[in-house]
């Protein structure tokens, strides 16, 4: 009797977030994948049209421009957040004064919202006004008088990775849950690497990172998931995808699909291949991570 | 009390305080009185304008055929055509939508807007007042009807045209009160007006074509091209269009990418500021709007300014090419107030609206006078004796004949504009950074755009000739 009350109890608890989940998640996502197999403007009811969508994305050569721009992205933007982010946690946890005033500092520009963070940086590269150029001009002068600072975002070689570079802006939120599990490997593991003449280096290698191994695997698959869902960022800096649509994402070309070219059924499809990139992603992290990531529990 | 209804108790508390807080006050429900409620784009000054124009329909009391008055609620929308989307396909569409003549025939096409021709037809109004180019982008047969129909009126007009910079004339030894007339002499004006400093880097230019670059896609509309040829066949890479495009893609020559790329990156990025490259004298001259007159005013009054046709590489036979493009008005499908909703056309689209919304005119109930409007052109043939005498704009006779020329050009109504637009702007990139050429680009837009015309009026249901 006592065991079916907390169950009724638990159910009315729980149900907000259930309702919440299938209202708006549930649905939507069991809806797009009908979607994806119908014509459907959103003003006028939709049309089954079988895989006819799949079979026009195969064919839509924009369409692997822009996925090639969103895997090229991740695979600048994954390691370079990583690395970036670890450095600064290894660094903050090094210094044995003011690390949470250091923390605070790299965290902030994650309470930024992403279309602000976009306008400064369209700032920053300015090619004439910014303060990227501004400060890279005289250097460049020194070495050659002719050489002209890039002009970042309206460049085509240049966009893409002056988007990866924006990225670093809110590395801080990974660095931060480094930080705090640096803090949590036991220190006794590190006297024993001393006690056996191991390096400050060595000790990273073979301590650090394997004791911080999970959440290094958990900040990839968070990594993997946001740089393919990237949007916001791009779409404030150029609505038409950059130069020579260097800037041009999936996340983007589904939008654009969606509610600027009324094609909603084309749109859910794309978003299906993206959904499937990102889980064949993740399984492939997890199958990789097997043997890697070392886990004190099991 | 058991805590499931502890919970459920809080829970509706906060429903109801949120209900209280979130939910917007009823409009006023003045006895007798229908309101009708209007979502529109503006903002800023043209938004007031707008704003007043509705006020004034409102002093007008105008009544509808129950006898009651008719309220307008005039409220900014950004993004108002996405708006408005999920708000007619969730069947709770605003009496009025404020769309771009660009965008209309699409949501024609999607029945999501009421054909204005019973209201016309029961009215007697008058549509023959209209300059043709006007009335041509509000006419339009929609996928699954026979007959080309009214989508919707006007609410502000618009052309374009050649605006110069006098001062940077004299400077450079050029007649101040003659612009180009013909596409050589704009090239002569420009290496006159060009100017660069010791180190070779620009700091000014006569003409750049991709300033303000909202038009890349209709520089073939200057050399005699054409984008389609009906609705069912598009012409991108017409060669009259290539042709343009070369002619534009030219002023790149002798630069390095780079050198243009910072010079044209010196203007601010909000083409309304003063750092606006003819506002601040980096460019002598550009195509611009009706409109450019206002940001002129409020940035920099004491320019010395002229505005004329934009010349053309063919023979134009007197008649200017322009793009005459406007902003509209419509009443979406299922809107609850659609005779009311008439009512608000109609008197926007009558002389004594859109004079007071797009010039300086008296608001007849109030006996105010507003500012200047939006400072714009109507869309009759001919307006109220004094009223263009009387109105802001020093040269708003130019841009009057402008849209009644035979070469003005309105948006394509095409089933797929938006994408189409999208890619021939893309496309004009790649050929300006030298990427491709203009044959090259034009090319690739003709082969993925008309594949997915032909595409989107099979799904619609869509022939030209109506069968």
């Amino acid at each position: 009797m006592a065991l079916q009350d907390t169950r009724r109890k638990g159910l009315i608890f729980a149900l907000p977030w259930v309702i919440g989940l299938g209202v708006f998640t549930l649905y939507p996502f069991c809806a797009s994948m009908y979607y994806s197999c119908t014509d459907f403007s959103v003003l006028q009811p939709p049309r089954l049209i079988g895989a006819a969508n799949f079979q026009e994305i195969a064919q839509d050569t924009l369409f692997w421009k822009v996925l090639k721009n969103t895997f090229l992205y991740a695979a600048l933007a994954l390691p370079a957040g990583l690395i970036v982010s670890l450095v600064l946690a290894l660094t903050m946890n090094a210094v044995s004064r003011g690390q949470v005033l250091y923390s605070v500092i790299f965290y902030l520009p994650q309470l930024i919202p992403g279309t602000v963070t976009a306008i400064l940086f369209m700032w920053i590269y300015h090619p004439e006004f910014g303060l990227l150029n501004s400060g890279l001009r005289p250097v460049m002068e020194l070495f050659n008088p002719k050489w002209e600072a890039p002009a970042w975002l309206n460049d085509p070689d240049w966009a893409l990775p002056s988007l990866v570079l924006m990225g670093l802006w809110g590395v801080g939120q990974s660095a931060f849950i480094y930080l705090a599990v640096l803090q949590d490997v036991p220190r006794e593991m590190y006297e024993a690497a001393e006690i056996d003449g191991a390096s400050t280096l060595q000790k990273i290698r073979y301590v650090t990172l394997p004791m911080i191994s999970p959440i290094i695997f958990f900040n990839i698959i968070m990594a993997i998931i946001g740089a393919f869902q990237v949007f916001t960022e791009p779409y404030i800096i150029s609505a038409d995808g950059g130069p020579d649509r260097t800037l041009y994402f999936l996340p983007h070309y589904i939008w654009d699909h969606a509610f600027r070219y009324l094609r909603m059924g084309y749109a859910c499809a794309m978003s299906w291949i993206l959904f499937l990139v990102i889980l064949g992603l993740t399984m492939l992290a997890f199958r990789l991570s097997r043997d890697r990531v070392y886990y004190a529990g099991r | 009390m058991k805590a499931p209804h502890v919970f459920l108790l809080i829970l509706a508390l906060l429903l109801a305080i949120a209900w209280h807080t979130d939910t917007p006050p009823l409009p006023l429900q003045l006895p007798n009185t229908v309101t009708i409620t209007y979502w529109e784009k503006w903002t800023g000054f043209e938004g007031e304008a707008m704003k007043a124009t509705i006020d004034y329909f409102n002093d007008k009391q105008i009544r509808n055929r129950k006898d009651q008055i008719i309220r307008c609620e005039y409220l900014t929308t950004t993004n108002v055509d996405r708006k408005s989307l999920v708000a007619i396909s969730g069947g709770l569409p605003p009496d009025l939508a404020g769309f771009w003549s660009g965008n209309t025939h699409v949501f024609a096409d999607m029945g999501a807007l009421m054909p204005l021709d019973p209201f016309i037809e029961r009215d007697h109004f008058d549509m023959d007042k209209f300059i043709d180019v006007y009335r041509a982008s509000c006419t339009y047969r929609a996928a699954g009807r026979t007959k080309p129909e009214v989508w919707c009126l006007v609410t502000t007009p618009a052309s374009v045209a050649l605006h110069w910079n006098k001062t940077m004339f004299k400077e450079a030894g050029l007649d101040p009160e003659r612009p180009p007339r013909t596409i050589e002499e704009l090239m002569e004006y420009n290496t006159k007006l060009t100017k660069r400093d010791e180190k070779g880097k620009i700091i000014q230019m006569g003409f750049l074509p991709i300033e303000p670059g909202w038009w890349n896609w209709a520089w073939g509309y200057w050399f005699g091209g054409q984008l389609n040829d009906g609705l069912e066949k598009l012409t991108a890479n017409d060669p009259r269009n290539i042709k343009a495009w070369e002619w534009v893609v030219s002023f790149t020559e002798g630069y390095r990418p780079e050198v243009l790329q910072a010079f044209s990156s010196s203007f601010g990025s909000a083409f309304d500021s003063p750092q606006n490259a003819f506002l601040s004298g980096k460019v002598a001259m550009v195509v611009q709007g009706v409109w450019m007159a206002n940001f002129i005013r409020f940035n920099n009054p004491s320019l010395q300014w002229g505005c004329g046709p934009m010349p053309a590489g063919f023979d134009t036979q007197g008649q200017p090419v322009t793009v005459a493009e406007m902003d509209v008005i419509t009443i979406p499908r299922g809107c609850k107030h659609p005779d009311e909703a008439w009512e608000v056309i109609k008197f926007l689209n009558s002389h004594e609206g859109m004079e007071y919304c797009c010039g300086k005119a008296t608001n007849s109930v109030t006996g105010k006078e507003n500012t200047g409007g939006q400072g714009k052109l109507t869309a009759f043939k001919e307006n109220t004796p004094g009223w263009i005498e009387r109105h802001p704009h020093p040269f708003l006779r130019t841009f009057i004949d402008l849209a009644k020329s035979k070469n003005a050009h309105f948006t394509p109504q095409l089933a797929v504009w938006e994408e189409y637009r999208s890619e021939l702007s893309a496309a004009f990139q790649r050929a300006w950074l030298g990427i491709v050429t203009p044959r090259q680009a034009l090319n690739e837009v003709q082969e993925r755009m008309q594949p997915k015309l032909e595409r989107a009026l099979k799904v619609r249901g869509y022939r030209e000739t109506g069968k």
